[in-house]
């Protein structure tokens, strides 16, 4: 649990965005950073030429973004051109009294060179409303007054930088990071109020390839603009830019640390009765207590699975419908149980279980519960004496007879997005899903889940894969062409206890749409540990294109062994070693932010021994993915939660199965790290 | 951004959950005044006598309604609104406010209470903790100046009531806010006051049914 202190000061944040969607003026970057978590998400337009670019402030000193580019009638005959592209901007020196900050950026450094620059760049403020900019740029900043790169002293190979590597996009271009002729640029910028700040830069950006493919003109260096900022943070900043064109760039940014209200709206968990008005209702039976146990979680959203009694112990096991802290689930479940229990209960052991299977245990002091519920420090208190275990356990019995064979469904709409497809930029599918459970006993589950599109373009594709790998993922065209309803996936599952920090997993059926098979997983997670590591095995069929029952004639044993890490700060680290569905053999590397309250941006990249040749545009599999609670939408206690990956292309190398419930995902919420972030619901 | 969350909502609504807890979310995002009565709110209500009642609002949010004492356990009540929200009170000051958006968990206003139910004029100092968006806690201390502002009358049910206004000014770190009180002069008890909740929120305006014995 994190205790923030109020009234830190906050870190100095960028008052303009350029029109690559990184703090800067118009054109030209800036050595400001966005406070640290936020989201900016910036579309910027002038002639023939339009940006959209998501970036995130990563960590206070860092930032990377990703860009995607339209040029109209870029490529001449073959038509307009559509760019992907990555940025990090570094900062290596904060900025203070007396000295400015100094960033250090790679633009498009992995992309395919048509933005590709580097720069170093130096911002000072003076007396908080005007700011100055200056700095040296490389690629494509080196145009009007480029001179010889100063960094040849170091060496002749900076002296010239090689052409851009056309045609193996996706490689690091960092062979020619900082070579070649360079140039100065600068601007200022003068915050006349909150809302206006005006706007000025010479940017020494030629314009060189728009200027020889689609006529664009530069007749001046200097920029102008004028930025207006709403209440909300929203910036719309107005140009002119290189004395021929108008331009537009709007931003909008998103902190995820600020969910739509604080404490969260909904039903606040029942009070504590005095002790005697519960001992006035001691006389009731164990089958009075457990049906009104039953009912009181059911009101809060939990679902009663276990409960077993001995002396002054209660044993219980529940499962957690409603809330995204598992926390908070606890802490209603020890509020019920010291309304409902006799008086001589002074220990409650919860159990949070997932499909009968149980996760982890904590064990809380009826007298701790009635000593801390006012207390202004009672988050961190009852969290200090609270005692997290690996579980309890459970005695044969304990499990209720009436919690199996339990019957859960939903249904609802669902929306899948396919990007960047030239033809046809953004596709989209809305359609119904229906998504089945019945846990037979626990830990046997058969699921099913139906998706019916309604409204798509996804099969408006034409695009043919030309991989000259399996198809294992290229032919979603074709997925989406020849299905309608579908069944996303139709499994056995078995989820089960091997031992102490031990969890199991075997699934049997269709997987998921595009595969079906076994699936056998193992994972070691000690309670109280950051390190998890598990390996998955998988033998699987590809399915048929109408993703109904029948199968392909592509079938491969794929699987994982996999490093997980809960790295301090709110960060994550996982690494995938093994054979992936098209048989190639690698690693995947992921790092995501997860911020306490369950918002996640992450990026990710694979690296097989598929040649950078046979995978094709792109060069190797990677992405940056955005989770978002539902909860944080609303305010509304709920476990969903609106996931998106978005990768500049997909391709059939670094292909992985997409397991439902793999195992970390289901443990993870009941660790001791992760109860501890979140124990400041444990009260609400 | 309501309407962005709205229409990512109403879009995005997909995967796991029960359908009537997706349908209530969404219908709480796009009518978020909409009536929602909560089981313990229904049953409190179904209680007779009557249990003892608060006219509560939100000044700043045009919000107003009516709160059902739960319970009292050492001292704290905790209040119910229908749609399941409660505050909790100690000595007629608000130490905690829960399902309203806001964050305040829990306050430390000794000091406080002490100074206004004897009418006294000094300063005291008041701990709330909130949790925040990011659902971590934080605590904030604050140092408040209560001033008598002298005898002032308060209608309680179209009955005046003869009452001491007090007034408490807290300064924090990152925030200001004023609290009013009215001590009833034969019970020494707050019976009208408007107490701030957090920066969510604002101040919440509390008046107290009397009993219609």
């Amino acid at each position: 649990m994190a205790l923030v202190c109020a009234g830190a000061a906050g870190i100095a944040e960028a008052q303009s965005v350029s029109t690559y969607g990184t703090p800067g003026l118009l054109e030209i970057p800036t050595a400001e950073m966005f406070e640290d978590g936020t989201l900016a998400f910036t579309a910027a337009g002038f002639r023939d030429t339009a940006r959209g670019t998501m970036t995130f402030q990563m960590l206070p000193w860092a930032l990377g973004s990703f860009r995607y580019a339209y040029i109209k009638g870029f490529d001449g005959a073959v038509g307009d051109r559509y760019d992907r592209s990555f940025d990090f901007h570094f900062r290596l020196r904060e900025e203070s009294k007396h000295g400015p900050a100094i960033v250090m950026g790679l633009r498009d450094f992995g992309g395919t060179g048509v933005y590709a620059a580097e720069y170093f760049v130096a911002t000072k403020t003076f007396h908080d409303r005007f700011k100055l900019t200056g700095g040296i740029g490389w690629g494509r900043m080196a145009g009007r007054g480029a001179f010889a790169n100063p960094l040849g002293i170091f060496g002749d190979r900076f002296e010239t930088r090689p052409s851009s590597n056309d045609g193996e996009t996706g490689q690091l271009d960092f062979g020619n990071w900082f070579r070649g002729d360079a140039a100065l640029f600068g601007g200022a910028s003068w915050q006349q109020n909150d809302r206006l700040t005006f706007l000025a830069e010479y940017s020494p950006d030629l314009y060189t390839a728009e200027g020889d493919n689609i006529g664009f003109d530069i007749h001046s260096p200097i920029n102008f603009g004028v930025q207006y900022r709403f209440k909300n943070g929203t910036q719309l900043t107005t140009s002119y830019l290189y004395g021929t064109t108008l331009g537009l760039t709007f931003s909008y940014f998103i902190n995820p640390r600020k969910a739509v209200t604080p404490g969260g709206q909904g039903a606040a968990p029942p009070p504590l009765r005095p002790r005697s008005q519960v001992a006035a209702a001691a006389d009731r039976t164990q089958s009075d207590i457990r049906g009104r146990l039953q009912r009181a979680l059911d009101q809060e959203g939990l679902r009663l699975v276990y409960l077993s009694d001995s002396s002054d112990t209660v044993q219980v096991g529940v499962e957690n419908t409603r809330y995204g802290q598992a926390a908070q689930a606890l802490g209603r479940t020890a509020r019920v149980l010291a309304n409902e229990e006799p008086p001589q209960t002074e220990q409650f052991n919860i159990a949070l279980m997932s499909r009968g299977v149980p996760l982890s245990a904590v064990r809380v002091n009826r007298d701790d519960l009635y000593e801390l519920e006012h207390d202004p420090d009672n988050a961190w208190r009852s969290f200090a004496r609270a005692e997290v275990s690996d579980t309890i356990p459970l005695v044969d019995g304990g499990i209720l007879t009436d919690a199996f064979p339990h019957f859960s469904y939903r249904f609802g709409p669902y929306l899948n997005f396919s990007f960047f497809d030239p033809d046809d930029p953004l596709r989209y599918e809305v359609g119904a899903a229906l998504g089945l459970d019945y846990t037979l006993t626990p830990g046997f589950t058969l699921s099913t889940g139906l998706r019916l599109p309604i409204f798509s373009t996804l099969d408006d594709s034409t695009r043919v894969s030309d991989s000259p790998l399996p198809h294992v993922r290229s032919d979603w065209a074709i997925y989406a062409r020849e299905s309608n309803l579908r069944i996303e996936h139709l499994t056995a599952e078995y989820l089960w206890r091997p031992g102490t920090n031990l969890y199991a997993r075997t699934t049997l059926g269709y997987l998921e749409t595009m595969f079906g098979g076994l699936s056998t997983e193992l994972l070691w997670y000690p309670t109280d540990s950051r390190l998890a590591l598990g390996v998955e095995a998988n033998y699987v069929a590809q399915r048929d294109f109408d993703v109904l029952f029948g199968f392909q004639n592509y079938t491969v044993a794929t699987g994982h062994a996999s490093a997980y890490y809960d790295l301090p700060g709110e960060y994550h680290a996982q690494v995938d070693v093994g054979r992936y569905l098209a048989g190639d053999y690698g690693a995947t590397f992921a790092l995501d932010r997860e911020f306490t309250n369950g918002f996640k941006v992450g990026a990710f990249f694979t690296l097989t021994n598929v040649s950078s040749e046979e995978f094709g545009e792109g060069s190797f599999d990677k992405g940056i993915r955005l989770e978002i609670p539902v909860s944080w939408l609303t305010g509304r206690p709920s476990r969903n939660k609106l996931a998106q990956t978005i990768r500049p292309v997909l391709r059939d190398g670094g292909a992985r199965l997409s397991m439902r419930n793999r195992l970390y995902g289901v443990t993870r919420e009941a660790r001791a790290q992760n109860l501890s972030r979140g124990w400041g619901r444990f009260w609400r | 951004m309501t309407a962005l969350r709205t229409a990512l909502l109403a879009l995005l609504l997909i995967s796991c959950g029960e359908v009537q807890e997706d349908v209530d979310l969404l219908k709480g995002t796009l009518f978020p005044s909409a009536p929602r009565f909560h089981p313990r709110a229904e049953a409190l209500a179904a209680r007779r006598p009557i249990p003892p009642r608060l006219e509560v609002g939100f000044p700043k949010h045009d919000l107003a309604g009516v709160m059902l004492l739960e319970t009292e356990r050492d001292g704290v009540q905790t209040w119910l609104t229908a749609d399941g929200a409660t505050i909790t009170m100690e000595r007629g000051m608000l130490t905690s406010a829960i399902g309203f958006g806001g964050g305040m968990s829990g306050s430390d206003l000794r000091q406080s209470v002490d100074l206004i139910l004897t009418g006294g004029l000094g300063y005291a100092e008041r701990f709330h903790s909130f949790l925040n968006g990011d659902d971590e806690i934080e605590l904030h201390a604050y140092r408040c100046r209560i001033t008598p502002l002298g005898p002032d009358t308060v209608v309680l049910q179209g009955t005046p009531v003869a009452t001491q206004k007090q007034q408490e000014d807290c300064y924090g770190l990152a925030q200001q806010f004023t609290n009013i009180y009215w001590v009833q002069d034969s019970t020494g008890r707050i019976v009208q006051s408007s107490q701030w909740t957090g920066d969510f929120l604002g101040n919440m305006v509390i008046k107290v049914v009397p009993d219609e014995s």
